[in-house]
């Protein structure tokens, strides 16, 4: 387990420099680099240029190779001082994701809350009854949602519940009331995804042959669905509902932007209109990390839930056999004098000798 | 039809009065709507169980054994239309309301499933899995009902049941899987056990050991309902059969009335294409033996009757195995010859050695049968000897080339002359290709002939495996599956190769195809003269197909020699237990005991008699040498 651990974090660090080259790469091939923004005025680059800009012309100036520039920031990623941004040269770029990622992780998590509340009842009552009206009702609405893009979603719940009834605020963030549209607007297309997938899932767990042996026990049906089959289809439920978590909490561009949100998604659209590399490389990187450890836990958590995996990982009492048979078959060899004739076939007996001791 | 009223005379149970049978079915008919709207039936059927008795089912796929076996239950989907009248102990299960039912399953019926991996659920423990249900129906407290669970599996017989209880299915093996499946649906203490083919996927002898747990629970008093194709598991555990056929009852008999005089044309027709070893078989006897010479058995003898081995020298013996191994009709030109084949995988819990020291040769127009348990190494042995996997160590030559050295180019050309036939006909065809495409898909990847001629054989390859050509045309899925193996053939025959490697050809299939199959095989080998590696887990098919039978074990070859020595007179424990445990039709089985203290890893090969070799420890075989006819 701990060698499955360091393997996997090995192997997440790694990813995380394959990320860092690409983007810093990538950004290298785009047009503006500082020396350019810082050429063409500070009208960019928001703030006192004085102070700052020197340190920013330290770090990412014209003189300095791409490579040096390249070490620099990654040597703040791992020691936490990524620098300052281009364009908020006073704040440092891990302040101001540190900043951001709250407000994106309180919309995640409530979303994310919502979209299990509300799917898995669904899917659940889509496979129970499947071919019946609730199903092919629910699957049609929520087909129809998916189909729905989120920012549309919440452009019509503003045009409702703020415009025509006045009773939610129309954008920005100062309170809880402000969560209420972008959550569920959020929630939206998640929901309608989870919903197929635990009725695809349900299905497939119904189809199996303990549902009947349960069934042949006398356990009532809905003892029967409970213990056993919403019990084993939710296990594949982790590996999606995992990166659904992620992907709300990275932030939503769309979403944020509509509505005013000072999450994730809007200071990494704000980092990609104005080409802040130190700013861009950061939330790049930090985005890959929620990923890669939601995807790690996501991994550790299924082992939990599945037995299966648990005792592939450390099986005991399958390791013990094994070598025994190898011994045993070693058995053979201190008999001392083995025979040379190397053709022992049970077949090829026509020119054989009988083996002598 | 009328339903017969079982004598349970034999089952010597139900002294307190026979006289009300403890499932009588009456008129059961089970019906599907299609999505059409129609009602397609699918069984009938009118039977009665006495207490303590035990009636088998057989019949081949789709008669509908299982599908009126869980309609007595109602465990049919909603699509099922079933009426009819089944009284369990006084009570119309299909009038029951949904509640009353309840308390039928489990408490009174329990059942069994083929496959035990799929019937328990894999993420829950025995322990959850063996004692909810008794909670369920308020027959006791927790504490109690885990007590009773070990009983259960103690019952059964699985050792250490305190350890083993908390244990999730995939973590028992196969034979303990489907008792410890047995224990879960005895716990609740039912009166009948409807087992449906509980023992079809099992190697013979945990077959024989489930069985035996099944025959311990009839004589505890349960009565059993047994689904079953195989005559010889029916013949084994009951006392009754019903034969069912498209959904129909057939014949109901006395199992020894069946098996002496089966009255309809149907059931004659399954007494004798189901495979049976023939235990008592002398070599005389015996088929393969019949093709021998004269001159073969009196080289047996001569050596059985040589005391005196010292006197003869080498020169002698040599001419004697010669003369035994060259009888005048059958050419014995080695085709393949292995020797010391080792296959070692290499996997998370070590290595294992799939093949260990295996040594084989096959002659021209042999068919040689590979028998033994799964996970005994005979399939990686097929595939070492065609080079599909690299072996680990040893050499393989085919007719004289050497298969492990050969390039791409001499390995493509010897590929040609060896071709397999496969478990799962429909999974070794192209579904999405005519069965012509199919036939003649060798021919195109070794470029022989022009299309015109390719079309023409395949509608001779067609007609030889009794396709008839005009259906050459269809798709693979438009066949039954004895049909499709016949085509697999039909390919495998497209090259005209000299061997045929064939991995367990009928074991998908129902005993009356089976029977055409191997006939087939049987009729080809003759008439183009082939060699066949016949690889089996059916001890009655091998007898039934091949001239020399090796025997493995866990890798090993613990046995080879011709067919009918090894069944008349095995000699190494393993063999004798394999043979035991196969439970013949028409005569008694052998008593046995599970032969768990074999150790198929020690010892050499010996030569006990011409050409029959055994394992043997290192001080039998010295003893073996003395009197080669012990």
């Amino acid at each position: 387990m701990i060698g499955y651990l360091a393997r996997r974090l090995v192997r997440l660090i790694l990813s995380l420099v394959a990320v860092s080259l690409i983007t810093f790469g990538l950004l290298q091939l785009v047009p503006g680099s500082f020396a350019d923004l810082a050429d063409s005025g500070t009208s960019d680059l928001g703030g006192d240029s004085a102070t700052s800009g020197s340190e920013l012309a330290q770090r990412y100036g014209a003189d300095v190779p791409a490579w040096e520039q390249y070490l620099t920031f990654m040597r703040g990623a791992v020691t936490l001082d990524m620098g300052p941004s281009y364009r908020y040269p006073q704040a440092t770029v891990e302040d101001l994701i540190f900043d951001a990622f709250p407000v994106s992780l309180s919309l995640a998590v409530p979303a994310t809350l919502l979209t299990l509340l509300i799917a898995i009842p669904i899917g659940v009552l889509a496979a129970v009854k499947k071919d019946k009206l609730a199903d092919y009702g629910s699957i049609f609405t929520l087909t129809s949602l998916q189909a729905l893009p989120g920012y549309l979603f919440a452009l019509l719940l503003v045009l409702i519940f703020s415009v025509g009834l006045g009773v939610l605020p129309v954008r920005g963030w100062s309170g809880p009331e402000y969560m209420i549209i972008p959550v569920v607007a959020l929630a939206i297309q998640p929901i309608a995804m989870l919903a197929r997938y635990v009725r695809t899932s349900m299905l497939e767990e119904l189809r199996e042959e303990y549902v009947i042996a349960a069934h042949a026990k006398g356990g009532q049906r809905r003892t029967v669905l409970g213990r056993h089959v919403l019990r084993n289809s939710m296990i594949p439920l982790v590996t999606i509902v995992g990166p659904i978590f992620a992907q709300l909490a990275t932030g939503t561009v769309f979403i944020e932007a509509l509505l005013g949100i000072p999450g994730l998604g809007r200071l990494f659209t704000t980092a990609a209109r104005t080409r802040d590399m130190p700013l861009l490389m950061g939330t790049t990187l930090f985005f890959a990390l929620v990923f890669l450890l939601i995807n790690l836990i996501v991994d550790l958590t299924y082992s939990l839930l599945d037995p299966r995996i648990r005792h592939e990982q450390s099986s005991s009492w399958r390791r013990t056999r094994r070598p025994l048979r190898l011994r045993a078959s070693k058995s053979r060899e201190p008999g001392t004098d083995r025979p040379a004739a190397p053709d022992r076939s049970p077949g090829a007996s026509d020119t054989m000798e009988v083996v002598r001791p | 039809m009328n339903p017969v009223t079982t004598s349970s005379t034999t089952a010597g149970a139900s002294a307190d009065g026979p006289a009300r049978p403890l499932l009588s079915v009456r008129d059961l008919r089970v019906a599907f709507r299609s999505r059409a709207g129609e009602l397609v039936p699918a069984a009938s059927l009118s039977v009665d169980v006495p207490a303590n008795g035990a009636l088998a089912i057989v019949g081949e796929s789709g008669s509908g054994k299982t599908v009126s076996m869980r309609a007595l239950l109602r465990l049919l989907p909603d699509s099922a239309v079933v009426s009819g009248e089944a009284h369990f102990e006084g009570q119309d299960l299909l009038a029951l309301s949904e509640s009353e039912l309840r308390r039928v399953r489990g408490p009174g019926i329990g059942m069994i499933f083929q496959n035990a991996m799929s019937a328990l659920n894999p993420t829950r423990t025995l322990k959850v899995q063996l004692t909810e249900h008794l909670r369920w129906h308020g027959i006791c407290d927790r504490k109690e009902a885990v007590r009773r669970a070990v009983d259960a599996l103690d019952r059964v017989g699985i050792p250490e049941p305190e350890r083993r209880i908390r244990m999730y299915p995939f973590q028992l093996s196969g034979g303990m899987r489907q008792r410890a499946m047995i224990a879960m649906s005895i716990v609740a203490g039912p009166r009948l056990l409807i087992a449906d083919e509980p023992t079809t996927a099992l190697d013979v002898t945990i077959q024989r050991q489930v069985l035996d747990v099944l025959k311990g629970l009839r004589d505890d008093g349960l009565a059993v309902i047994m689904i079953t194709h195989d005559l010889g598991v029916a013949r084994y555990l009951c006392d009754d059969v019903v034969v069912m056929k498209d959904g129909q009852m057939v014949e109901t008999a006395t199992m020894d009335g069946f098996v002496a005089a089966a009255e309809q044309p149907y059931s004659r027709r399954l007494l004798d294409a189901a495979p049976d070893v023939d235990l008592r078989a002398e070599p005389s006897r015996s088929r393969s033996a019949a093709k021998t010479t004269a001159a073969e058995k009196t080289g047996t003898e001569t050596t059985a009757t040589a005391d005196d081995h010292e006197s003869r020298d080498a020169t002698d013996d040599a001419a004697a195995t010669q003369n035994a191994n060259r009888p005048a009709p059958v050419s014995r030109k080695v085709l393949v010859q292995a020797n010391d084949l080792v296959k070692i995988f290499h996997g998370r819990g070590g290595d294992v050695r799939a093949v260990d020291d295996v040594s084989i040769t096959i002659g021209a127009n042999e068919t040689v049968g590979v028998v033994g348990e799964s996970g005994s190494g005979k399939s990686t042995l097929a595939r070492l000897l065609m080079r599909l996997i690299e072996p680990s160590a040893g050499a393989v030559t085919f007719d004289g080339h050497d298969v492990l050295a050969a390039r791409k180019a001499e390995l493509y050309g010897l590929r040609r002359r060896i071709q397999m036939v496969f478990q799962n006909p429909y999974g070794s065809l192209l579904p999405h290709q005519t069965v012509a495409a199919n036939v003649i898909e060798p021919l195109r990847v070794h470029k022989v002939g022009t299309a015109a001629e390719r079309r023409k054989r395949a509608a001779e390859l067609l007609e030889l495996v009794g396709i008839p050509p005009e259906r050459a045309s269809q798709y693979p899925r438009q066949f039954s599956g004895g049909q499709q193996q016949r085509i697999a053939i039909a390919r495998a025959l497209a090259l005209e190769p000299e061997l045929l490697v064939c991995d367990e050809p009928t074991s998908a299939l129902d005993v009356s195809i089976q029977a055409q199959i191997l006939d087939l095989l049987d009729d080809l080998k003759q008439r183009l003269g082939l060699s066949m590696l016949f690889i089996t887990h059916n001890l009655a098919v091998a007898q039934r197909l091949c001239d020399r039978v090796i025997v493995m074990a866990s890798g090993h070859i613990v046995e080879a020699g011709p067919t009918a020595d090894i069944f008349a007179r095995p000699r190494h424990p393993y063999t004798k237990a394999l043979l035991a445990a196969v439970l013949p039709i028409r005569t008694d089985p052998v008593p046995w005991q599970p032969a768990a203290a074999v150790d198929t890893h020690v010892g050499e090969l010996v030569e006990v008699t011409p050409r029959h070799w055994v394992r043997l420890p290192q001080t039998e075989s010295a003893a073996g040498q003395r009197h080669p006819a012990m």
